[in-house]
């Protein structure tokens, strides 16, 4: 059972090649790991929503010299 | 009148590239462009408006003047970040006060009535965001500029001034510290 700190790397796509390659071995014959990696998913795209930009005025420039 | 091709969006670098030549346009359009994700990073550093408005005048203005500077290896936009993120660290220092702003039931739009499990989760949005706030600096940056910005670990490190892999630890710790805060299993 690999840590969930590892997991949470694999699933937010910064591990190294090399790594996330010998990870993927493991993850194909490890059922609990796989059961994790789906809830972190979850979370992930959970997070991603969650944290997402504001949605925010637009800054006031000076007019555009070439129009 | 220039002619604007519709179909095509400039990327970052290529604007970069002809404001380098002097092409005042491209530079409202970079600046239209990254403003949104720049001022929100601001304001969930900050947590004021005014001061993140003044930050991110003050990032825009430093990238461009110092835009000699740009190395062009990293994103555009993860440069703006490094610099903003130097600035509010340097106001900081110097003892630059920061004021926690308080959402009110004002601030929600309102809509009429909200779908129970849409209103579960934009409380537990609300719940995520509280528990960003509480992080230190160093990792909500990191959060931030992986989940708002879609950041890889590279990124982040430069944005940050770190090693790739000290942006890694910081977004794993700041992962490990939410969790706790929202009463995770994990």
């Amino acid at each position: 059972m690999r840590s969930v700190d590892e997991l949470t790397l694999y699933v937010g796509g910064l591990l190294d090649p090399d790594e996330e390659r010998e990870l993927r071995g493991h993850l194909d014959g490890c059922v609990e790991c796989r059961h994790v990696v789906a809830r972190l998913l979850a979370e992930r795209d959970f997070l991603n929503r969650a944290l997402a930009r504001d949605i925010v005025e637009a800054p006031v420039l000076d007019p555009d010299p070439d129009l | 009148m220039r002619q604007v091709n519709l179909l095509r969006l400039d990327s970052d670098e290529e604007l970069v590239r002809r404001i380098r030549e002097g092409d005042r346009g491209s530079e409202r359009v970079l600046i239209l462009r990254l403003y949104p994700g720049v001022y929100t990073l601001a304001l969930r550093l900050l947590r004021q408006p005014e001061s993140a408005r003044d930050a991110v005048q003050e990032a825009f203005f430093r990238a461009f003047n110092r835009l000699a500077q740009y190395d062009g290896v990293h994103r555009f936009s993860a440069w703006v970040f490094k610099i903003l993120i130097n600035l509010i660290r340097d106001a900081a220092r110097r003892g630059g006060r920061v004021v926690t702003m308080e959402l009110k039931p004002d601030d929600w739009p309102s809509r009429g009535p909200i779908p129970v499990d849409a209103a579960i989760r934009a409380e537990s949005a609300e719940r995520v965001r509280r528990e960003v706030e509480k992080l230190p600096e160093r990792m909500r940056a990191a959060i931030l500029l992986h989940f708002q910005e879609g950041f890889n670990g590279r990124e982040v490190g430069y944005s940050l001034g770190v090693s790739h892999d000290a942006a890694r630890l910081l977004i794993s710790r700041a992962m490990a510290k939410l969790r706790q805060g929202m009463g995770s299993d994990e």
